[in-house]
């Protein structure tokens, strides 16, 4: 079964630990690690994901080449310009058992770091997980009726000078 | 156990009856045993027992003269309870007692009884008695039904609502983060609502008084 | 002692050393394992052992016949062959049912090899007991499934009864009852279809025992073999929806439509559809596939399956004494062509 996460305004250490469940299988009553009970999923936006704190500043993701001064410590931000799907796909990679069948289970993980998706993969979804954060609207994009009809709380005194 | 300890070469197998057994009437499995012994060796003595007067049997049984004493005392009355099983004595000089049972599906158990006692025998003869002649396999599951499910076996279906099926995605309403707590605007909104209400209330009692007095 | 060291005569006086009681493995870690004195002698072991399971694949080995053996003794044998299915057989005709007219034939030459100029054979095979026994049984299957599926089109009581009559399953029980030594035939071991015939013959020589006895004996060997099996396996429906159609319309009641009611996987090797069958915006049935065509049929198959109540869990067929207190029935059920919805409601299910 394919299911579609959208990750716009979601921190992605939190929704891995939605999505892994259902990577897993864990989440069917038919589950058995043996059985290769995993589900396919879609993650969208994942270039719009939203870090906690300041965890864009001072989170830091390292690698090593294995070779002589092969270190390297990039922080979040930069490793996002680089490549806006590597954040959410090592949370959910650090999430998921550390066993031989993570590789396969990462696999069925499919991130689009915006709402471009291959019509291919579109018409396989079956179902859609929540999100954990509520996304607000944009200002701009309430609709004009519903602005136009909203209460007035306030406003300014009459003989307030607006400069 | 015909004498076999578990190792990891014997075989797996669910629970199982040969021909449906027992779903009509139950047919004991055991077709025949053959009961082989030595007359006067001593580790038969439990099998065929000997009169130990007799001075017959030899000086170093004098611990193991159990084994012969089965079929003198206990054969005929197993024979007799057990009308379906044919029983085969074979006596084999010089040669060690065993046990050996053939089953209806083909099965066969060989028991070494080797300086068992009488009460030995008696066990192993029962234990082979009640076996169905499928070799002594690992049991995967104790249990078996031909209904394993009443109310439908489980689909990623199941308890979602069908109103999935017919969505586009992506859907906002299913993606939408659930809200425990009315947001402020909500509230706002409400309060709108309300005030709104009581305005026109007071609109309507206003409109009645004047009305009334108007009558009066 | 392991069968394959026996059958090679030549390696016997090396077998001498290792006559004691051994453990039966047919694994062995090392020699000394499966108690032999000298270790030099495994190799020549293991080329035995490996000719030995090579010329039993080959079918080369000789099969010896348990009524050679010197343990035999063919009156006991019948006796406990009656003993143990817990009915009472005529000796004589016993012994009848289980003579094959090969083996009579091997007689009447053997004898006139010998030099008898007048095989006065007086043993009779049992050709016409085979014939009385499938009578018998077909008499009995046909009206118990009648009675014990009363919904299920005569067609399908017929494909059942077929199935039970066949000869894998005559020859299955007939092997499962011991009836591989006892009977008397050219060959060995007995082909399915002389043990067919002979299963059969046993139910003839049955028939003069009560009619109770003879119907419980067919009903817990060979009856009994149905537990457990799909009735849709046995008795295949080609085109259900057609069917399905035809017996809608005798119902007077819509046509059958298929719905999707769920998809998954649409572009991939292990999509799934889920179809349901409606009638008049009834759920007939539902049915699972890996294209639309397969779950529709599968659909049908489902809805026919609930109408006539041949479903997983439908209520089990009868045995004991539940059995014994069913009224068989003899008019035949309702034809797949006549099949109505309102005639399945005047049926009583009991």
């Amino acid at each position: 079964m394919w299911h579609l996460f959208d990750g716009q305004w979601q921190n992605p250490l939190d929704a891995a630990d939605k999505i892994v469940p259902y990577l897993d299988g864990s989440n069917k009553p038919i589950f058995h690690p043996l059985n290769d009970s995993g589900d396919h999923v879609v993650l969208i936006n994942a270039r719009d994901i939203a870090l906690p704190g300041t965890e864009w500043e001072k989170r830091v993701y390292f690698h090593h080449t294995g070779y002589a001064r092969g270190a390297t410590w990039t922080l979040a931000w930069q490793l996002h310009e680089i490549d806006p799907t590597m954040i959410m796909r090592k949370a959910v990679y650090n999430k998921l058992s550390k066993n031989l069948l993570r590789h396969g289970r990462m696999a069925r993980l499919h991130i689009f770091p915006d709402d471009k998706v291959p019509d291919s993969i579109l018409d396989n979804i079956s179902a859609q997980i929540r999100q954990q954060r509520p996304v607000p609207t944009r200002l701009d994009h309430y609709p004009q009726e519903q602005v136009d009809s909203f209460p007035k709380i306030f406003d300014w005194p009459k003989d307030h000078i607006i400069n | 156990m015909s004498g076999k300890t578990w190792s990891l070469f014997w075989g797996s197998n669910f629970v199982r009856a040969p021909l449906q057994n027992g779903v009509g009437r139950y047919v004991q499995q055991l077709q025949r045993i053959t009961f082989k012994f030595c007359k006067t060796h001593g580790g038969s003595k439990g099998m065929r027992a000997e009169d130990v007067d007799s001075g017959t049997c030899s000086s170093r049984t004098f611990h193991i003269e159990m084994a012969r004493e089965y079929i003198e005392k206990e054969l005929v009355g197993f024979a007799r309870d057990n009308p379906g099983v044919v029983v085969y004595v074979k006596p084999r000089r010089h040669r060690s007692p065993c046990l050996k049972a053939e089953y209806l599906n083909g099965g066969e158990e060989y028991m070494s009884t080797q300086n068992h006692t009488c009460e030995d025998v008696h066990k192993w003869v029962a234990y082979l008695r009640g076996r169905s002649g499928y070799p002594t396999e690992r049991i995967r599951k104790y249990q078996h039904t031909d209904h394993p499910s009443i109310q439908g076996v489980w689909t990623p279906w199941t308890h979602r609502h069908p109103a999935i099926n017919i969505k586009d995605y992506p859907c906002e309403e299913l993606s939408a983060a659930p809200q425990t707590e009315p947001t402020a605007t909500h509230r706002l909104l409400e309060l709108y609502e309300r005030q709104k209400q009581q305005q026109q209330q007071q609109q309507q009692q206003q409109e009645q008084e004047a009305a009334k007095s108007s009558a009066a | 002692m392991a069968a394959w060291r026996r059958a090679i005569t030549g390696a016997k006086h090396i077998l001498a050393s290792s006559c004691r009681p051994t453990i039966n493995r047919t694994i062995f870690s090392s020699a000394r394992v499966c108690g032999m004195q000298s270790r030099w002698v495994a190799p020549l072991y293991r080329e035995l052992k490996h000719r030995h399971t090579k010329m039993k694949r080959m079918g080369l080995l000789p099969v010896n016949k348990r009524s050679e053996y010197i343990e035999w003794n063919y009156d006991a044998e019948l006796y406990g062959f009656g003993k143990r299915l817990q009915v009472e057989f005529d000796a004589e005709t016993l012994r009848e049912a289980l003579t094959d007219s090969s083996y009579v034939a091997q007689e009447t030459q053997r004898q006139q090899e010998l030099g008898v100029s007048d095989p006065g054979l007086t043993m009779s095979n049992n050709k016409d007991l085979a014939a009385r026994g499938e009578r018998i049984m077909s008499d009995y299957c046909g009206p118990y499934l009648r009675a014990a599926l009363p919904l299920l089109p005569e067609e399908g009581v017929s494909a059942l009864v077929e199935y039970l009559l066949s000869e894998d399953i005559m020859s299955a029980v007939g092997y499962g009852i011991g009836l591989r030594d006892l009977i008397l035939c050219k060959e060995h071991p007995p082909s399915p279809t002389t043990m067919a015939r002979c299963f059969r013959a046993i139910v003839g020589a049955l028939g003069a025992s009560p009619a109770a006895q003879c119907q419980a004996f067919v009903r817990d060997f060979v009856v009994a073999q149905l537990v457990g099996k799909d009735i849709d396996v046995i008795w295949k429906i080609e085109n259900p929806m057609a069917v399905l159609g035809n017996i809608l319309h005798q119902s007077r009641q819509g046509e059958p439509e298929s719905r999707l009611i769920f998809q998954a996987g649409q572009k991939t090797l292990q999509a799934i559809y889920h179809v349901g069958v409606y009638s008049d915006k009834q759920c007939m049935g539902s049915g699972y596939g890996e294209t639309v065509d397969t779950a529709v049929k599968e659909a049908a198959h489902d809805a026919l399956r609930r109408l006539f109540h041949i479903t997983d869990t439908a209520r089990p067929l009868p045995f004991g004494r539940d059995a014994d207190v069913l009224p068989l029935k003899t008019e035949a059920n309702m034809s797949l062509d006549h099949w109505s919805i309102d005639k399945s409601k005047n049926v009583i299910m009991c």
